[in-house]
């Protein structure tokens, strides 16, 4: 992005916060609506609330814990499916279920089976699984026969036939998936943990806020919850992409000389 | 190592008859070029060699196990270096001593080429073309094989870099069985050898 561009961004940023502060300022009622410079405020004290670190902690790691379980289990079907159709026709149902029914009714089922505590593992897991499943199968099944035929001639070994031509050609998809759903894993978690309320979590100080009706709160932790959301979104990606790069130094292959 | 034979080999695709009851002999240890009019089925026919396209009819005998190839497209990995392309096919090196053997036998023979050690370092998509044409000659002819197919190799090179990489070729070919695939009359004299002119009808063409 060039520096014109983050202008432009800034600007227009700049501008539906202004929209924001004159539209609270016009409304005048702190419960429907507080000005971006209270929210603001806010953001700079919030840090003192009891708990404050740990429920970020405990949020975050369920979060990210069904997150990457989602991934690891979503590729590992995916494969199996590309390997052997009858698992992707055994699957189908399964997926379509997961991708078609409402997060609420998943977490309000759940609640019945798991406790609260580890509900925002199993949601975000439930909704990371399918996409990923779906791009990861689709990247297995590209077609790249040119390369494919090079591989045969040459007689490469499994790791290369990886490194060199199944990897470059999954990439884009795996990201893909990943970029889309780090974010969603977030949405579907939190909303979780408004529905179960385990102690500690974001969910919970979310919830508080409603119940008192502090909107400078809830806010402030919406502000928080998107701000902790992009930042994994983006050093996650970022790793992620580092290490499916065939260039990587995680990927570094003993026959690389340069 | 014994002498390659294809015997009345036959391939269509749908209702065009690329091939027609095709046979000939490649005595082995030469070179053999092979011409004909744009689609008459010259590569067709490596596909068959290659094991990588099945004949309809008729039989291949005497491949060897390891053969190289150059395809018409260079069909390079991308993202990664020209040096790791030609490493691509080479045997793994386990010591640091036998990997920068390697490292510089691949710089001398890719200097014979024209290209440099810096060049080897690029990612390979951002080489020129001609220089990407010459990143895949080197896979296929470092390339530890019995067997050279080569597909319009020159292709997309000057003048003065094709001289100097025909002589290149020929100089690694030499007692290997290789297949040369061109439309170009001076480069079929250049590696003088079999010439065999694939017939554009390909009805009941035999040894020539």
């Amino acid at each position: 992005m060039n520096y014109k561009e983050v202008l432009k961004k800034v600007g227009a940023a700049l501008l539906a916060l202004t929209f924001w502060e004159i539209a609270a300022l016009l409304i005048h009622q702190r419960i429907l609506l507080v000005t971006p410079v209270a929210v603001a405020r806010r953001l700079c004290t919030i840090w003192r609330v009891e708990g404050f670190a740990r429920a970020i902690w405990f949020s975050f790691y369920h979060i990210a814990g069904g997150f990457l379980l989602g991934l690891i289990l979503g590729c590992m079907l995916a494969y199996l499916a590309a390997k052997h159709p009858v698992v992707e026709t055994l699957l189908w149902p399964w997926m379509a279920t997961i991708k078609s029914v409402p997060v609420a009714s998943f977490v309000v089922i759940c609640l019945i089976w798991l406790s609260a505590r580890n509900l925002s593992v199993f949601i975000s897991f439930l909704i990371v699984i399918p996409i990923i499943y779906q791009n990861v199968l689709e990247g297995l099944r590209a077609e790249n026969r040119e390369m494919q035929e090079v591989a045969t001639v040459f007689q490469l070994p499994w790791r290369k036939r990886f490194r060199y031509i199944e990897l470059p050609k999954l990439r884009p998809f795996l990201l893909s998936a990943c970029r889309v759903t780090t974010g969603m894993a977030w949405k579907a978690g939190i909303a979780a943990e408004i529905i179960g309320v385990p102690n500690g979590s974001i969910g919970k100080m979310l919830y508080t806020a409603k119940i008192y009706l502090d909107t400078d709160d809830l806010l402030a932790w919406t502000v928080i919850i998107v701000v902790i959301s992009v930042v994994a979104e983006k050093v996650f990606l970022a790793g992620l992409s580092r290490l499916l790069n065939p260039c990587s130094r995680f990927m570094e292959d003993t026959d690389a000389g340069y | 190592m014994q002498d390659i034979r294809i015997k009345n080999v036959s391939k269509a695709y749908g209702d065009k008859q690329v091939l027609n009851h095709i046979s000939k002999e490649f005595p082995s240890g030469e070179t053999t070029v092979i011409m004909g009019a744009s689609g008459c089925g010259k590569t067709t026919l490596l596909r068959i060699l290659l094991g990588l396209e099945k004949a309809d009819s008729g039989e291949v005998t005497g491949m060897p196990e390891r053969v190289a190839v150059l395809f018409q497209e260079d069909r390079l990995c991308e993202d990664v270096s020209a040096y790791e392309n030609i490493a691509l096919v080479l045997e793994r090196k386990k010591t640091h001593a036998q990997r920068d053997a390697q490292k510089c036998r691949i710089e001398q023979e890719a200097a014979q080429v024209g290209i440099t050690a810096d060049d080897l370092k690029q990612n390979v998509m951002k080489l020129s073309g001609g220089m990407r044409r010459r990143i895949a000659l080197l896979r296929a002819l470092l390339y530890d094989a019995d067997c050279v197919i080569l597909d319009e190799p020159f292709k997309g090179l000057d003048a003065t870099t094709k001289q100097i990489v025909m002589q290149y070729v020929k100089e690694k070919t030499a007692g290997k069985t290789t297949f040369l695939v061109t439309h170009d009359a001076s480069e079929a004299d250049f590696f003088g050898g079999n010439r065999w002119n694939l017939p554009t009808e390909n009805k009941n063409a035999n040894d020539e």
